[in-house]
């Protein structure tokens, strides 16, 4: 039996199970057909986990743990992820709410535009009222000249700064996991150690493993170990970010998302207690610059 | 002059200026924001106290403190107010509406227009949502002379009905055991 370092032996022992040929469906009624138990392996284990606030009818979807240290996919376990932050309704709406926002809260447009009053001159009237045959004017930056001033055209700096509400950003964040999971573009790591600090390794891991061409991988901490940092800074498409970091822009930027154990844990965490936070006043109250 | 002495009294000009802030008392500035108030300080506090370090004692301070997230419900009977927990065995069922992070029913009544456009409101419906709105509907249009109006959006799993019907709802869902 192969041991991961990631899970105590003990555990191991008590927690061998079956392995189920294919990953269970979830239905609401459950009309699939019983399968009989086909024989054990018993080199797969899923990983006990307390998932908290588990809802009623959701039963947990489980993932592979894998590994980064061999190019070639090394299965180590099965985890379950909590079906509320996992498998959630893929509200795309909410992604794209969310996804706007992101480009828009830090652009500034700089168009700039004078008006008939900004230009310079066109303080003369242009000929006499009257006794000339011509159209009346009182100045040549009139907006009816050629080279005169704009009508409510674009004043610079224009922020477009604006806050979303704190629910549609938690439930961006799960209707993103979901999808991610839900098209297979989520692997779970044990750790983000790989052997060697060149980036040819990661590029033909990621070959290998038939992931996306643009990869973003996620770790709990911002300090990250050095070979992956290494091997990763010269791959444009290959990112490495840290929980608290962790967007719906990003998510749909990249091809494929890669949550290493314990990132798995801290953002189930966090988005679970943002779920049922008991008092949410100061999240959904009114957004107020230049708060200290 | 030196780059040396000219940071180190660039630093010593820093420093002089810090402290000249924090040692500032808090008054109350005309058109005050984040750049011109003053430095957090410690609070000196006068009265005299003891510290203890008792996990005994640090049992009644958590009982004190308000829950980060939202208790379960504790096991009652009957509660004193009309608070029905929500019953057991809707797995079979072809629809399930789920209750709300503070054990709540989501229907809510959204006003519009000065009081003019009444809205009610149902979330957190999933499954058969068709079916759930065939059943409201038998159960709310004797309630009303004109057909109602119902807008489903099984893709959010939320139904959204024209006019005041939420208690009416409440009181068919709680029949149901939702």
């Amino acid at each position: 039996m192969s041991i991961s370092p990631i899970f105590s032996s003990k555990m191991f022992h008590r927690f061998i199970c079956h392995f189920r040929q294919a990953l269970p469906t979830r239905t609401l009624s459950s009309t699939a057909p019983e399968t009989s138990p086909v024989e054990p392996n018993k080199n797969v284990i899923i990983e006990p986990r307390q998932l908290k606030f588990l809802p009623k009818y959701k039963e947990p979807c489980q993932v592979w743990v894998e590994n980064l240290d061999t190019i070639d996919e090394n299965k180590l376990g099965i985890i379950e992820l909590h079906p509320d932050i996992f498998a959630v309704n893929p509200r795309i709406d909410i992604i794209q709410q969310n996804a706007k926002w992101q480009k828009l809260y830090r652009y500034v447009s700089y168009a700039h535009t004078k008006s008939r009053f900004e230009v310079r001159g066109g303080g003369k009237k242009p000929w006499p009222q009257k006794g000339l045959g011509r159209a009346r004017h009182g100045s040549i930056r009139s907006p009816l000249f050629k080279g005169g001033g704009v009508i409510h055209g674009p004043k610079s700096p224009n922020p477009h700064f604006y806050m979303l509400p704190y629910y549609v950003r938690v439930n961006g964040l799960t209707s993103m996991l979901s999808i991610k999971l839900a098209q297979d573009d989520l692997h779970v790591v044990n750790d983000i150690e790989i052997p060697s600090d060149e980036p040819q390794y990661i590029k033909e891991l990621i070959k290998s493993r038939n992931w996306g061409p643009s990869v973003l991988i996620i770790d709990e901490v911002d300090m990250m170990p050095r070979n992956i940092t290494a091997a990763t800074d010269e791959i444009q498409h290959v990112n490495l970010m840290p929980v608290y970091g962790l967007n719906v822009y990003s998510m749909l930027k990249h091809d494929t998302l890669v949550l290493t154990r314990a990132a798995v844990d801290l953002i189930e965490d966090k988005l679970l207690t943002a779920l049922h936070r008991n008092s949410t006043f100061s999240y959904t109250k009114k957004f107020v610059l230049n708060q200290v | 002059m030196s780059t040396m002495s000219l940071l180190a009294k660039t630093s010593k000009v820093l420093l002089e200026t810090c402290y000249k802030n924090i040692s500032t008392k808090y008054t109350p500035l005309r058109f005050h924001g984040f750049f011109n108030s003053p430095f957090l300080e410690d609070v000196q506090i006068k009265a005299r106290y003891e510290v203890t370090k008792s996990p005994e004692d640090w049992k009644y301070v958590e009982r004190i403190l308000p829950p980060l997230t939202v208790p379960e419900l504790p096991q009652r009977e009957v509660f004193i107010s009309d608070f029905k927990p929500q019953g057991e065995n809707h797995k079979h069922k072809p629809y399930y509406i789920a209750r709300t992070r503070n054990h709540m029913i989501p229907v809510y009544l959204k006003i519009k227009q000065r009081g003019v456009k009444k809205l009610s409101y149902i979330r957190k419906i999933q499954g058969d949502i068709w079916l759930l709105q065939k059943e409201l509907e038998k159960f709310l249009q004797p309630m009303s002379k004109a057909p109602l109006r119902m807008q489903v959006n099984e893709f959010a799993g939320t139904i959204i009905m024209n006019g005041d019907y939420v208690n009416a709802i409440k009181h068919w869902l709680k029949e149901n055991d939702y």
